[in-house]
């Protein structure tokens, strides 16, 4: 039973929220979802220890055929990252405090993004750990993977090239490849 | 505007199923004494990404103004972020884990135990909960493109720390025989 | 705010910039007899306020876990410690990349077994002979009070010019500490626009604004915690044989030749010019100018080409080098008041296989937000630097499977096959309380 496995961590948080907050938190993810709305996520971007990250909704839990309603609505926040926990925390709290703010505001219990202490112990309160947690490539971080992303096609577009380039010319071509690619390697 | 399940060619999938109650301690046993890595059986399922399943047993309770709730019994959450179409990783995903997925799922109240894939299929579908928000950090590439550009940047920076010093002609040869294709 | 100096432990604030010292591991025997020690301890202690004339030699004190618990520091205040700290360096060595030849199994005493170690003696002097001569009283005198056994004892001293036996310049880089009475320097503190702003006392001493604004965590009561701080204790070996090797061999297809390599490894040149500030050729005079030694912030250098993104002093303290204008920087800073120990290698003399390095020590708030998330993150990690796993060049254990540094350029150039040039000898995390806290300790009898 582990969130861990490899540089890899799972986080799963399920929330109770307001009555009537899921309307807000529904229409709060339909414009974060619009393209004009897209950079609203590109501080996470930026925060690159993050491999994918999701948040739902949850009003009625599927169950047979008519599903079951409860008393609360709930806000589940899944995510792949690296670095340790504290660390992932400590950075949406120094970094993104309002839109934390934003999508949690609604939840029982929310102390508020900062200070970072109450912040912690609100989200463990909410955790569930992972039973089994699985990647396809638990040694690579997220950057990791951008960067060889990165790396992969300089190199094929390199290679494509390199035929038709005498010598010198290819070296001259490598080196820039590398100068270009560097930060990741 | 798009599936909200998508990002790139990136889809986040999330199951979460009533767990028969007698039955959650046989599933978290079996669960947690899952090898990792290459002896999981999710290594078998193409194009997984991540994946988790969480047995879910409580809801949270958060006291304070929030009037106590409970639902009919613990559930097993699944989440997947994998490669293209949902139809065809369900597919792979019953191929895949074989008879994982009914020691998983079979603790489930109406799982359809050994009824093929169109059953498994559909009954995944029914317990999906549709994803609000989903970012992806890289949704364009697969979990091929992945581990082969892992692979390509582990080499290159190998190839580059040896080959330092050496002359064009030597370099050209060397980088199209490192890298064939 | 100002800082209560009277009560603060001296080095907590201030470097002493006394060259000799000696540490004394103790192990409490008769908790009674040793708390009258603590007692008068708690008198003799080089404080933080302002001094007329600086002493010829003094002592400071700081504690374990194990210690406060031999000393019947009550129940309550122990559970309130950081799991950190309750479980010792030696616990932690996964984590800090101790292993191999530095992993715990191999320290030396009384760190191998750490149950026994209970207090550490701090003796600063202005030269051996003041040192031998205070030690000599400070172990009568412990000695007279009875209750407390000398395990280990560790001399250090300060090589010619500051410098740590690599051969670079050491201890330019401190945080500037708000309310300290100490006079800032231009990039000592937070990136604040274009200038610098002193860093919350909090971050360093226990019962003080940290940068949340809000007070660390401490455990209970005041009494115990306020004015205190948690020390980290590393004794540090360095191969400088080897050091030197790795860099001729390097060097060789490294067009800026040995010392800009070395440069590179570790951000300054030896003379402590900032590459940062003076890429291309070491600058005495800026490298004397304390106004100007230390006052760069690497926002105009992204991607390293003058100082390397993983660069020594780079990954100790990215400044502006991660975004978000120093926020991801700013709780991670710590206060370091090193000493070299063992004898100078003399430049192109063979490997004596002595032992020589230094003695690591610094001080923090929190032992794991602070030294353990850079020793971690930072030195034996490369990810948030976008270097995936390389390891400092010059600190790191040289664990993953590429060992190399990539020092950018136009082409960058790979020192590739890294070896290993520092190892952990011994270790021990410490609280170091304020003059308050000793009186606590030593009235404390873990009956309430």
């Amino acid at each position: 039973m582990s969130n861990v496995e490899g540089k890899a961590t799972a986080i799963t948080v399920m929330s109770p929220v307001w009555p009537g907050a899921r309307y807000y938190l529904s229409l709060l993810f339909a414009i974060a979802r619009h393209p004009l709305a897209k950079k609203g996520l590109g501080k996470l971007e930026t925060l690159s220890f993050i491999h994918y990250a999701r948040w739902t909704v949850i009003s009625k839990f599927p169950d047979g055929d008519r599903g079951e309603k409860l008393r609360c609505s709930y806000l589940l926040f899944e995510s792949n990252f690296n670095g340790t926990w504290s660390e992932y925390i400590d950075a949406f709290s120094e970094v993104v405090p309002v839109r934390m703010w934003a999508i949690w505001f609604t939840s029982f219990g929310f102390p508020g993004p900062q200070p970072v202490g109450p912040f912690k112990q609100y989200i463990r309160k909410n955790e569930y750990v992972a039973n089994h947690y699985w990647s396809a490539y638990p040694g690579a971080s997220a950057t990791e993977v951008i960067s060889a992303g990165r790396a992969a096609t300089a190199v094929a577009q390199l290679r494509e090239r390199a035929e038709g380039l005498d010598d010198a010319a290819f070296e001259e071509a490598y080196r820039e490849m590398l100068t270009t690619i560097q930060r990741g390697l | 505007m798009g599936d909200s399940n998508v990002s790139g060619q990136a889809y986040a999938l999330t199951v979460m199923a009533p767990i028969v109650s007698e039955e959650v301690s046989e599933l978290v046993n079996y669960l947690d004494n899952l090898g990792s890595g290459n002896a999981s059986p999710l290594s078998k399922v193409g194009g997984t990404h991540f994946a988790r399943w969480v047995v879910m047993d409580n809801l949270v309770f958060e006291g304070g103004r929030q009037r106590p709730d409970s639902w009919s019994g613990p559930r097993l959450l699944f989440t997947s972020n994998f490669d293209g179409s949902l139809d065809s990783y369900l597919d792979r995903l019953h191929s895949g884990l074989g008879e994982c997925a009914d020691l998983v799922w079979g603790h489930c109240r109406d799982y359809p135990q050994g009824q093929g894939l169109q059953a498994f299929s559909d009954w995944i579908k029914r317990y999906q909960i549709d994803t609000s928000l989903f970012y992806a950090a890289y949704g364009k590439m697969t979990v091929e493109n992945v581990l082969h550009s892992l692979d390509v940047r582990s080499r290159l920076a190998a190839f580059a720390g040896r080959h330092q010093g050496a002359s064009a002609a030597e370099l050209k040869a060397a980088f199209l025989q490192e890298f064939q294709s | 705010m100002t800082l209560d100096r009277a009560n603060i432990q001296g080095f907590v604030v201030r470097g002493y910039r006394l060259p000799v010292a000696a540490y004394l591991f103790l192990r409490v025997d008769d908790p009674i007899k040793a708390s009258r020690w603590i007692s008068y301890a708690a008198d003799q202690v080089i404080t933080a306020a302002p001094w007329s004339e600086k002493p010829a030699a003094g002592i400071n004190v700081a504690f374990t876990y194990a210690g406060l618990k031999a000393l019947l520091v009550p129940d309550y205040s122990l559970a309130g410690f950081p799991a950190e700290f309750r479980e010792g360096m030696a616990a932690r060595a996964t984590l800090l990349g101790d292993e191999g030849e530095g992993h715990p199994s191999h320290w030396e005493e009384p760190f191998r077994a750490p149950g026994d170690l209970h207090l550490m003696v701090m003796i600063s002097a202005k030269d051996d002979e003041k040192l031998e001569q205070h030690k000599a009283h400070v172990c009568e005198r412990i000695e007279g009070f009875g209750g407390l056994t000398l395990i280990g004892s560790q001399i250090g001293k300060a090589l010619e010019d500051g410098r740590e036996h690599f051969g670079f310049k050491d201890g330019v880089g401190q945080p500037s500490i708000e309310g300290s009475g100490v006079k800032p320097l231009p990039g000592q503190g937070a990136v604040d626009g274009n200038g610098w702003r002193p860093i919350r006392a909090g971050e360093f001493i226990l019962g003080y604004l940290d940068e949340e604004d809000v007070l660390p965590a401490a455990p209970t009561p005041d009494q115990l915690t306020a004015n205190g701080s948690f020390l980290v204790y590393r004794k540090l070996h360095q191969d400088v044989a080897r050091f030197r090797r790795q860099l001729e061999e390097a060097a060789r297809l490294y067009p800026g030749g040995v010392e800009m390599l070395a440069a590179k490894m570790v951000g300054r040149w030896p003379d402590g010019t900032p590459l940062a500030l003076s890429p291309d050729a070491p600058d005495p005079e800026l490298a004397r100018d304390r106004m100007r030694n230390n006052d760069f912030a690497y926002a105009d250098d992204r991607e390293g080409e003058h100082c390397p993104v993983g660069g020594h002093i780079r990954r100790a303290n990215p400044r502006e080098g991660l975004p978000f204008q120093g926020k991801l920087v700013n709780r991670h800073r710590m206060i370091r008041r090193g000493i070299a120990y063992g004898p100078e290698l003399p430049p192109g003399a063979e490997d004596d296989e002595q032992e020589r390095g230094l003695i690591f020590t610094s001080l923090q708030a929190s032992i794991e937000r602070q030294f353990e998330f850079v020793q971690s993150q930072w030195m034996q990690s490369g990810n948030a630097f976008g270097v995936g796993d390389a390891q400092d060049a010059l600190t790191g254990s040289q664990s993953c499977e590429q060992p190399k540094m990539v020092i950018p350029g136009c082409p960058p150039f790979f020192m590739d096959s890294l070896a290993r040039l520092v190892t952990c000898r011994g270790g021990e995390y410490f609280f170091t309380p304020g003059v308050n806290g000793l009186h606590f300790i030593s009235a404390a009898d873990g009956k309430e």
